[in-house]
C-alpha cells in the first residue's frame, strides 16, 4: 500500500478488527490475539496488499476458522433458554428487551464458527454475498445456504425463548 | 415477513451491543510496533504519543527508500558496530550485555546452529513462544539467544522468570538490535532468525509461529 503506513493502519483500524474479532471469539483475549497474528500476514505482504482492511479482515477470519479446528479453549455455549432464564431470575420487565439482546449474542456465540463469521460479516460488516464470498472464500450459494441455515437456528433459538417466558 | 425483519434487526442491534464490549481504544494494546522510536519505558501506554512518532519514523523511512533500494543498508540504521545491517551471505554480528548483565556474543555459539528469538515482555504472542523455545532448545539441544527488545530490565527479568526461560537474553532497551534485524523495515516482535553453523541467516520467522513444526523443518533445510 502507498501513502499509508503500517502503523497509522493498525491505530486507525486496529480497534474495529479486535471488534469484529471479538464477535467472533466472544472473549477480548482471543479476539486480540486474532487480530495480532492477522496483523502479522499483512505486514509481511504490506507492499503488495492493496485494501489492507479487507486483507487483514479475511486473515482474522482464516485464523479464527483454522483456530476452530484444532482442539481449544471452549467457549462456554451456554443454552439459549439457560441464558434467558438467568436474565430473567430477577424478574425486571424493563430489562427484557436487553435480555433478549444479551440472549440472543449467547445463541450467535452457540452457532457453529462458519455460521457465526458469515452472520457477525452481514449482520455487522454489512458485507453482502459478493463481499462475504469473497471474505471466506466460498461461493455465492454457499454464503446464501449458510446465511439461511444460521438464521433458522438463530430463531428457533429465539421462539423457544418466546415460549419460555409465558 | 415482517417478523423477519425485525428479527435481523435486532440481530443487527445485539452484534453492535456486543461489539462495545470492546473499548474502542483496544488498537493500543496490540503489539505490533516500531521498534525505533518509543521509549522502552511505556511500550504500551502513552500510544499516541508513540503511534504519531513512530509514523514520522515511517514517512521519512519510506521517502527515504527509493534512494536507498540497491544502494547500501539505510546510513541511520545499524550505527552500532555490533549490530551492523544484515546482508545474505554474511554472518550475523550481534553481541551486548544479557538481562543478567553478562557478555554474550552470536559468535559465542559459532559452529553450531543457533536461533535467534527476537521478545518484549509486552508482546503477547512472545508469550507461548518463549517458554516453548526453552523446552524445545533443551529437548533438541540446539542453542537460543534472546533479545529483549525495547523493554525494561526489570520487567524483561519477570518475564524471564515467569516463563520458566532458561535461555540467556540480550537486553535491547532502545530497539537498536531490533533494527539490525529488520533491514529497513519497522520492527516487529516476535522476530526469530536461524543461524546456520557459519551464523548466516537462514530463515526468518515474522510473527507467532509453531514452534517444535517451524524450527524442525527449518533446520532440515539447512542440511
Amino acid at each position: 500500500v502507498f501513502g499509508i503506513d503500517f502503523e497509522e493502519f493498525v491505530s486507525a483500524r486496529g480497534g474495529a478488527l479486535v471488534q469484529t474479532a471479538y464477535l467472533l471469539t466472544g472473549d477480548q483475549a482471543a479476539a486480540e490475539d486474532l487480530v495480532q497474528i492477522a496483523l502479522m500476514r499483512t505486514y509481511a505482504k504490506w507492499e503488495q496488499v492493496d485494501h489492507p482492511l479487507s486483507y487483514t479482515r479475511r486473515a482474522v477470519l482464516n485464523a479464527f476458522l483454522d483456530g476452530r479446528r484444532r482442539p481449544r479453549r471452549e467457549i462456554p455455549s451456554r443454552s439459549y433458554a439457560a441464558a434467558v432464564a438467568d436474565e430473567h431470575a430477577d424478574g425486571q420487565s424493563v430489562a427484557t428487551r436487553i435480555a433478549t439482546r444479551e440472549a440472543l449474542w449467547q445463541v450467535v456465540l452457540a452457532l457453529p464458527p462458519r455460521e457465526r463469521a458469515v452472520v457477525v460479516l452481514r449482520y455487522y460488516e454489512d458485507l453482502d454475498d459478493h463481499e462475504i464470498a469473497t471474505a471466506l472464500r466460498i461461493r455465492h450459494s454457499t454464503v446464501r445456504a449458510t446465511v439461511s441455515r444460521a438464521l433458522a437456528r438463530l430463531r428457533r433459538a429465539h421462539l423457544s425463548e418466546l415460549q419460555g417466558e409465558r | 415477513m415482517n417478523d423477519i425483519d425485525a428479527f435481523e434487526a435486532n440481530l443487527r442491534g445485539t452484534l453492535r451491543r456486543a461489539a462495545t464490549h470492546v473499548p474502542p481504544d483496544v488498537a493500543t494494546s496490540l503489539t505490533t510496533r516500531l521498534s525505533t522510536p518509543a521509549p522502552p519505558r511505556r511500550p504500551r501506554t502513552r500510544p499516541l504519543v508513540a503511534g504519531v512518532v513512530a509514523a514520522v519514523a515511517v514517512v521519512v523511512a519510506a521517502a527515504l527508500l527509493p534512494a536507498l533500494l540497491g544502494s547500501e543498508p539505510d546510513p541511520t540504521r545499524g550505527q552500532d558496530p555490533s549490530t551492523r545491517s544484515q546482508t545474505a551471505g554474511v554472518a550475523l554480528d550481534l553481541s551486548g550485555q544479557t538481562l543478567q548483565g553478562d557478555a554474550v556474543s552470536v559468535a559465542d555459539y559459532g559452529g553450531r546452529p543457533l536461533v535467534v528469538f527476537v521478545w518484549g515482555s509486552w508482546c503477547k504472542p512472545c508469550r507461548n513462544i518463549a517458554g516453548r523455545l526453552s523446552d524445545w532448545s533443551e529437548a533438541t539441544g540446539i542453542p537460543v539467544l534472546g533479545v529483549d527488545t525495547s523493554d525494561t530490565r526489570t520487567k524483561g527479568s519477570a518475564f524471564e522468570e515467569y516463563h520458566r526461560i532458561r535461555y540467556p537474553s540480550v537486553f535491547d532497551p532502545d530497539g537498536r538490535i531490533l533494527n539490525s534485524l529488520v533491514d529497513r523495515r519497522p520492527g516487529v516482535v516476535p522476530l526469530t532468525l536461524v543461524l546456520d553453523a557459519e551464523g548466516v541467516v537462514s530463515e526468518r520467522v515474522l510473527g507467532a509461529f509453531e514452534v517444535e513444526r517451524t524450527l524442525s523443518r527449518a533446520l532440515a533445510n539447512m542440511r
